[in-house]
Parts: C-alpha cells; sequence; structure tokens
C-alpha cells in the first residue's frame, strides 16, 4: 500500500502541474497563470523573507543558444526585468602621470522580454577630471572615461561619461548578460591636484 | 523496490536543491498599456523585488521616454506635463533582503487632456539610504517600466518620410546605400513595414527588398537609418536608375512612398568611356595631322 502511494505521488508531480495549468479570466479579473504545489509558502522574520514552493519538476532555468525556457511557480511573472550591479563603488586611487587608472564594474542584465533591453547612463553628478575625446585614455594625458564589454555592449573603445550615453542593448531575451564596464583615468603632469568623485545611474529598461 | 525509494528520496532532495539564481532587483512588468478617458483615473501596479541578502532603499519616480534613432527608449531627463498626471503612492520604500512588494501608481488624466499616446516610464532606483544621499563614486541601478498611456478620442496615423537619398549621387559599386528618415506626425505610435524597389531607365523593375524599419515608432519621434543593398544578381548597364520605398504602417495600414533617381557608373564603364574617349581623340588627332600632310 505504501509503495502504490509513493507511485501515485511521484506521478502526480509530474502530471499535476501540466493539467492545471491554464490562464483564467472573466470581466473581473485576470489569472494569467496558476500552478498546483505539493508545499511552500511564504515565511519571514527580522531578517528575511523566504517564498518557497516544493512539487515541481523540472524548474529553473533551462537555456541554449537559441531559447531560455524558465520553468515553475518562481518564474510565473508577467515580464521582468532585473539589474544587478557588481561592485557598486569605483575606487581608482591616487593617480600618477605615467600610468593608467582602472576599476571594473560587472552590470548584469535579465528580461524576458521578446524585444530585448537597452542600458544607458542617465544621470551624472560630481567632478571629474578631463573626459576622453580621443576614443583611448592615454598615460601622461590628462583623461576620463568609459569602456565596455561584453555581448551586449555598444561601445567602442574609451568614451567619455555622459547623461544618455547608451551602453549596451539586446534585441532578444537575456538572461544575465553580462556588460563589464572599465573606468579609467590618467593624468599630466600640469593636472591640477585635487579628489575628484562621480555618481552615476545605470538605466535598463526594455525595448519598445 | 529499494531503487525506487531511493529514486524518490532523490527527486525529494533535487527538488530542494534547485535554486533562483540571486540578482541586485527586479521589477514586473516590464511594459503597461493603459486606456483612458480625459478625465478618467486608473491604478497600476508594480512589482519590485529585491533580490539581494540584505535591506535596500528603493526610490519610485515617473520618467519621460523618447526613442533614438533605431527606436530605443532614451531617457533624457525632460519634465513632460503628462508626468504630473501619474503619482506613486510612495517615493521611498524600503524592502527587506529578498521581499517582493507591489507598488500602485495612481494615473488622473485632466479634463483637457489631448487623446492620443504619452510614452512614460515607472521607474525604480536602488538608493543609498531613504534621504538618497549619494554615496562617493557609487552607481545605481534604475529600472523602468514602459507606460502606454492612451487618452481616448480621435486617432490619428500620419507618417512623413523626410529623406530619402543615396550617400551618393554617383554610384560605382555594386553595394547601394541609402539613407532613409521618417517622422510620425500622428499623434500615436505606428508599426512599420517597408518595401525597395529599384528600377532602370527603361522603368523595369530589377530588384526588390523587404527591409526592417525596426520597432514601433512612437507619436512625434523621428527616426533616421541607413538602408544598404547588395545588387549582385546579373548585369547592370551603367545609367539612371530609381530607388523607391513603399512604407505601410499602422493600424489603418496606410502607406507613404519615396523616389529618388541616381547614376550608376560602374569602374569597367569609366574605363570603356575612357578608352572610347581617348580613341576618339587620337583618331581625330591623326585624320586632322592625315589632313594636313596630304595638303602639303
Amino acid at each position: 500500500m505504501i509503495k502504490f502511494a509513493s507511485l501515485i505521488s511521484l506521478l502526480s508531480v509530474f502530471i499535476f502541474p501540466l493539467n492545471t495549468f491554464s490562464a483564467m479570466s472573466s470581466v473581473n479579473y485576470n489569472i494569467f497563470a496558476d500552478n498546483l504545489e505539493t508545499g511552500g509558502g511564504l515565511q519571514q522574520s527580522a531578517s528575511f523573507n523566504l517564498e518557497g514552493t516544493t512539487g515541481e519538476s523540472p524548474v529553473d532555468i533551462i537555456n541554449g543558444s537559441t531559447y531560455e525556457i524558465k520553468a515553475g511557480y518562481q518564474f510565473m511573472e508577467r515580464g521582468s526585468l532585473g539589474i544587478s550591479i557588481n561592485p557598486t563603488s569605483i575606487n581608482l586611487g591616487e593617480l600618477t602621470s605615467n600610468a593608467i587608472s582602472t576599476d571594473i564594474s560587472t552590470i548584469e542584465v535579465s528580461t524576458d522580454s521578446e524585444t530585448g533591453y537597452s542600458l544607458s547612463i542617465t544621470a551624472v553628478s560630481g567632478s571629474s577630471l578631463t573626459m576622453v575625446s580621443d576614443g583611448e585614455v592615454t598615460a601622461g594625458s590628462e583623461e576620463y572615461g568609459l569602456s565596455a564589454t561584453g555581448s551586449d555592449s555598444l561601445l567602442s573603445g574609451d568614451v567619455a561619461i555622459v547623461n544618455g550615453l547608451l551602453i549596451s542593448s539586446a534585441t532578444t531575451p537575456t538572461y544575465n548578460n553580462e556588460t563589464a564596464l572599465s573606468f579609467k583615468a590618467s593624468m599630466s603632469a600640469s593636472s591640477p591636484a585635487g579628489s575628484y568623485s562621480q555618481n552615476l545611474t545605470l538605466t535598463a529598461s526594455t525595448n519598445f | 523496490m529499494k531503487t525506487i525509494k531511493i529514486y524518490i528520496l532523490g527527486l525529494c532532495f533535487s527538488l530542494l536543491f534547485f535554486v533562483v539564481p540571486a540578482q541586485a532587483f527586479s521589477i514586473s512588468p516590464t511594459k503597461v498599456l493603459v486606456t483612458l478617458t480625459a478625465g478618467g483615473s486608473d491604478v497600476v501596479k508594480m512589482n519590485i523585488k529585491n533580490e539581494s541578502d540584505q535591506v535596500e532603499n528603493y526610490q519610485v519616480s515617473i520618467v519621460n521616454v523618447e526613442q533614438d534613432d533605431v527606436g530605443r527608449p532614451i531617457f533624457n531627463g525632460i519634465q513632460s506635463p503628462a508626468m504630473t498626471w501619474i503619482k506613486p503612492e510612495e517615493n521611498i520604500s524600503t524592502l527587506t533582503a529578498w521581499e517582493n512588494k507591489e507598488i500602485k501608481f495612481l494615473i488622473e488624466t485632466p479634463e483637457e487632456a489631448q487623446a492620443g499616446s504619452y510614452y512614460l516610464g515607472l521607474a525604480v532606483k536602488k538608493i543609498a539610504n531613504t534621504e538618497d544621499v549619494l554615496l562617493p563614486n557609487e552607481l545605481s541601478g534604475q529600472l523602468v517600466s514602459l507606460l502606454y498611456l492612451k487618452v481616448s478620442g480621435l486617432a490619428n496615423e500620419s507618417l512623413n518620410i523626410f529623406l530619402w537619398q543615396a550617400d551618393k549621387k554617383f554610384i560605382q559599386q555594386r553595394e547601394w546605400s541609402y539613407i532613409l528618415g521618417l517622422k510620425n506626425q500622428g499623434n500615436i505610435e505606428v508599426p512599420l513595414q517597408g518595401t525597395l524597389l529599384i528600377r532602370n531607365w527603361r522603368n523595369k523593375e530589377i530588384y526588390q527588398k523587404e527591409l526592417t524599419l525596426g520597432p514601433t515608432l512612437i507619436a512625434t519621434e523621428e527616426r533616421k537609418m541607413d538602408v544598404k543593398i547588395k545588387t549582385d544578381q546579373g548585369f547592370l548597364w551603367p545609367g539612371l536608375y530609381q530607388a523607391q520605398i513603399n512604407i505601410m504602417f499602422g493600424k489603418s495600414q496606410q502607406s507613404v512612398s519615396g523616389i529618388f533617381s541616381f547614376w550608376y557608373f560602374p569602374w569597367w564603364s569609366l574605363i570603356f568611356v575612357g578608352g572610347v574617349l581617348f580613341g576618339a581623340i587620337g583618331i581625330y588627332i591623326f585624320k586632322i595631322k592625315n589632313k594636313k600632310g596630304k595638303s602639303i
């Protein structure tokens, strides 16, 4: 009897969610996706929130070169866009006239939007050295700028950090697509001594 | 039977250990469409999820959205009157680790609001503290959900081709490049579908291509793009050609066309013409010299 019950529960894990998953709507409501679980729920304390689910299989993100499947309750969102910036603080240290100071931050953007995303700088505040204008920050010259690497990067060479600068873009759904921003600064012998600091806002949205 | 028990146990453990990868924060939905009458109101809900292990503060705001030349959204900091029609229920929101929170935006259109589409962004920005005091050298992430706000009334779909020309008046290569400029003069966004036709001097169609003109062109915006084609099929005579573009746009499927002429002179034709001219001049000189010789 126990063996039989175990087998039934095993089968139900696979079969029930498939049969009961569907969109429902009326004039007054719209349930865009539903799911049947065998457990889980919301748990919280002062320091954490846990939204747990058990009883689904398969779950997680499964991707290949031309597709991405987000399986399971945790991915049931009607369009999502996420960003991760690591680290969020850049330190170029003390500059010398014979070297280029560099620091890197990695931006990851994920979206299930079919139109992809765009990432740009939408606010720049603070003080800086002279912005690079010849495509390359060079040791011995007073120049400051950034370059970007990654499959979605739109930048070529070192560019000035200005409001509205488009950094990266994709035209398909993405999953943690990385763009590494390399901040660079160099000084000349005549650069005035001082402390410089900037704050940048990196804005991501899906494309139209 | 022992195998089945191990399998069931394995399955249970695997269900527990499948986890969602961490991110800093995310929003949902990414696009919102709201249709209202002038003087109407509605509430839009957005979910913010703190996908980090610590308490985070978020600033909620409304931003203006425009399009760049290839149709990507740009946020240029311009204050549009429609931004004042939307108010978030809270401007600063604090989320505990991995908390998912719903934010409401109240949209109220004024009685005098013009019919048409308005493009705005519901923005969520991670900030260092609730006073939004900037930390030095800080990189802040901001996510924007695109809001299509439509005020009901008379919809006008109108598209203007303000630029349609070759990048050169005389073309030598088989790769031809044109510049196309479009302006949406209507009050709603229009999807675009284009066809390029090339005709020779006898008005015979020698080339046709469907063009990808990018995403929907939003109201009042312009788009400029390069159209490149490679006419490497068959022989092409040097001479005068015409490039015509037909664009179907909008839900009303209207069309607009642009046409211009250009000269195609491949290098071999210039060498040929040069050779013929050189030959003709040579024959002419030879004849003159011959004539003078006879007269003496």
